[in-house]
């Protein structure tokens, strides 16, 4: 069997789970920004909490893919994973300091920072591409 | 960092493919070493030398 099918298929699964699961986050945040929900609040504590866990579930799951693809990767791919993930990070702490400071002096509506996870999702998908591009 | 990768492969008669399977890695690295554009980890290129029955200097050169 070929070595390079189980980094081909860990690719498909990477790629197939995470936008599964960045559409499920999606749905869940359309679900709950719906008037039922938002009449029944405010929520008990605990039902707050379980539903901020439901949401950000994906979000965990997404990160473990992640490491998960990172770690069965072969080195290149492995190390244009880890550039990847530290450019989307920058981005991401670049992008919610200036949120942050536009919110300060009230410039902005305030952020939902749970958007950030899903920027940074993109922002990986997107330098991903151009490390290989960089490769070919 | 030069090599003579596509050398010592044209020397075998293989493929990309069949050497990244050789190596266990991706023939993308496999084509990223050849060209220069990556430079293997310490581990790959000593599996690279014991493939090729060559020192790994024989084989890299980080002379600029």
């Amino acid at each position: 069997m070929s070595a390079t099918n189980p980094i081909r298929s860990a690719r498909h699964r990477y790629l197939w789970r995470t936008t599964a699961l960045m559409l499920l986050f999606a749905l869940l945040l359309v679900a709950f920004d719906q008037e039922w929900l938002v009449s029944m609040q405010p929520l008990p504590p605990l039902a707050s909490w379980g539903l901020v866990a439901l949401t950000c579930l994906p979000l965990f799951l997404v990160a473990y893919e992640m490491v998960v693809f990172t770690r069965s990767s072969d080195e290149l791919v492995s190390r244009m994973q880890v550039q990847a993930a530290a450019i989307s990070a920058l981005v991401v702490l670049l992008l919610g300091a200036v949120l942050g400071m536009a919110d300060f002096f009230d410039l902005i509506e305030p952020f939902n920072t749970a958007l950030l996870l899903p920027i940074a999702a993109i922002v990986h998908g997107a330098a991903g591409f151009w490390q290989e591009y960089r490769m070919r | 960092m030069k090599n003579i990768l596509r050398d010592l492969r044209g020397e075998k008669g293989w493929s990309q493919q069949k050497l990244a399977d050789h190596l266990g890695v991706s023939r993308q690295t496999v084509n990223a070493l050849e060209t220069g554009k990556y430079d293997p980890s310490l581990p790959l290129a000593f599996k690279i030398g014991r493939l090729f029955e060559k020192r790994i200097e024989e084989i890299f050169d980080d002379e600029e």
